[in-house]
């Protein structure tokens, strides 16, 4: 018998709820390296409470979240930086800080002592806000940034924690069109015993960089290859919106049409 | 923005400013109400230096205590008297000395055990009533610290109810002491020992989780997720805070600005970095309260000017100027 790899993440009979509501049920889920899935659903379906459960940040409402095999609540949080991060949706910053600073901030699981930063941090530092466009802005103060810049910001502490799982919670969200871009393709060209899992709402980049989807609907959980679960009947169920498709040279591109009402 | 601060700088700095807590230090006990220069040793050892140590005693856990709580909410405009701590004291002082007065006991060791019960009631109160507050699991962007604030400042308004209840009650005689109790009182050295080795723990302690308190101040969640086990170093936090606080308002009254104004002062000149800000707002912090007593003592002698206006007097338009000159 051949040894049987151990997902990197996995859940058994997930369950998720925000105060009396359960978003999702019996979740039975594998990520494995190497695959980036994307989780696409309606506004308020659970993905951002699905992200922080995995994350650790919030306790299951029932089952399990297993990361390389062992259980996420018996994981002590400084086990966990190593092994999962999650960029927030947005981020409230409550102090100045230079944008250098924030972004150091992410070599803090690798970091000892007092931690002065050392030349190394620094340069890693500087290394992702460079993979996110964002080095000019090394001394700027995080308070003063735009939306899309402060999320790259945040992208770029990020890719300093390296953690194996890379989880976003809309990536994209704030991001003009070119931006959106450079991040699907950084999270795309991740080493390969890296994982990604994004919360997106633009289906055709989804359709475009996702190895995996997860579709959360009603009571009703999609998962598979992009290619399969990216079908406009799946899609209509899921969104209650029928899909059109126009095909695009090798491409499907999604388009959401007025329902008949 | 003030860039990354390197160890080289951080010790100069620090070393900048315990040079200048060393000279107010010197000043003020080299000063008194006769003027400056030659008096007698007794003055020097029994009245003035103690004296000074215990408001840079005082100042230091005021600043440092009002450091962590701005971490701690995450809100810079927090200060040690938020949650209702001077509230807690400061009805536990007044009710002492009106009850010693009453039965004719000495009023200074009533109001200083009187202040000691008073906060340590509030601290209690405030730990019952925030536990939900503080054990709320770190969501990302949010942040507890709004439950926290309302819950001191509905403690902090009950027992200001209890201060006014008997500020009506005393009799005219006791007035003007409780009042200058109420404005900070630095006259009493005998609790200066307990208090200075609690703020060398206080201060060994912030400095040695000072990394983590960097996360924390940019977020529960994000500390969490960056490996900081949050509840726990919250629930210290306050711990930390709250002891700073109630020793220092059990030795001096309730000494307004110095918690408020120094590390704020502190965030804009050198940044937000607890490793350096933490230890700095307690060097300053005490000599910014050395310096506003000697001033309290010297600037009208013969008579003794409350501390406490000294500290609002300076620390206003300070902060302001400090405010108006920050980029931030």
């Amino acid at each position: 018998m051949s040894e049987t790899v151990i997902p990197l993440l996995s859940t058994e009979q997930l369950s998720v709820s925000v105060g009396r509501r359960v978003l999702c049920s019996g979740l039975d889920w594998q990520v494995a390296t190497g695959q980036f899935w994307c989780v696409l659903g309606r506004n308020g379906i659970g993905k951002t409470t699905l992200l922080h459960t995995l994350a650790g940040l919030s306790r299951p409402a029932g089952g399990r979240v297993l990361i390389q095999g062992e259980d996420i609540q018996s994981t002590s949080a400084q086990q966990l930086a190593r092994l999962r991060g999650l960029l927030a949706q947005q981020q409230a910053d409550a102090f100045s800080s230079s944008v250098l600073a924030a972004v150091i901030a992410g070599r803090h699981p690798y970091q000892f002592g007092f931690g002065w930063d050392e030349e190394e941090d620094r340069a890693l530092a500087m290394q992702a806000l460079e993979q996110v466009r964002m080095s000019a802005f090394s001394d700027h103060d995080v308070m003063y940034l735009s939306g899309g810049e402060r999320q790259r910001v945040a992208l770029a502490t990020l890719l300093t924690q390296d953690p194996l799982l890379f989880m976003l919670d809309e990536p994209t969200a704030h991001q003009d069109a070119a931006a959106q871009i450079v991040v699907m393709e950084l999270l795309r060209r991740l080493p390969p015993q890296k994982a990604v899992i994004a919360a997106c709402h633009d289906i055709n980049l989804v359709a475009r960089y996702a190895s995996h989807v997860l579709l959360l609907g009603d009571g009703q959980v999609w998962q598979g290859n992009t290619e399969s679960v990216l079908q406009p009947e799946i899609l209509q169920a899921a969104f209650a919106c029928p899909f059109e498709v126009v095909e695009n040279g090798s491409r499907r591109l999604f388009m959401p049409v007025p329902g008949v009402s | 923005m003030t860039s990354l601060i390197t160890l080289r700088r951080a010790i100069a700095i620090l070393c900048c400013l315990a040079l200048f807590a060393a000279l107010a230090l010197a000043l003020a006990v080299s000063c008194g109400s006769s003027g400056c220069g030659l008096a007698a040793d007794q003055i020097y050892l029994s009245l003035r230096l103690p004296r000074a140590l215990t408001a840079f005693v005082v100042g230091g856990l005021l600043a440092l205590a009002g450091a962590l709580m701005q971490v701690l909410l995450r809100n810079p405009l927090a200060d040690p008297y938020v949650l209702g701590l001077s509230g807690g004291s400061a009805a536990g002082a007044l009710s002492a000395l009106l009850i010693a007065s009453h039965f004719g006991f000495m009023g200074d060791i009533a109001a200083a055990s009187g202040a000691a019960l008073g906060a340590g009631l509030a601290v209690l109160l405030l730990f019952g009533l925030a536990q939900r507050a503080l054990r709320r699991s770190p969501g990302v962007a949010q942040h507890s610290g709004h439950r926290l604030i309302l819950t001191g400042v509905m403690i902090a308004t009950g027992f200001g109810a209890i201060v006014t209840l008997v500020l009506t009650l005393a009799p005219d005689g006791q007035l003007r002491g409780m009042l200058f109790w109420l404005m900070g009182d630095l006259e009493d050295a005998r609790l200066l020992l307990p208090a200075a080795v609690l703020l060398l723990l206080i201060l060994v302690w912030s400095v040695l989780n000072a990394r983590q308190l960097n996360l924390l101040a940019r977020g529960e969640g994000f500390a969490q997720l960056l490996g900081v086990p949050v509840l726990r170093l919250r629930l210290l936090t306050l711990c930390a805070a709250s002891l700073a606080t109630a020793a220092a308002v059990t030795v001096a009254g309730t000494i307004a600005f110095i918690g408020l104004v120094v590390p704020h002062a502190i965030r804009l000149l050198v940044g937000n970095d607890q490793r350096i800000l933490l230890p700095a707002s307690a060097l300053v912090g005490g000599a910014a309260l050395v310096l506003a007593d000697l001033a309290a003592r010297t600037l009208v002698a013969p008579t003794q000017l409350p501390v406490g206006v000294i500290t609002a007097l300076v620390g206003v338009p300070v902060f302001l100027w400090l405010l108006s000159r920050s980029k931030a």
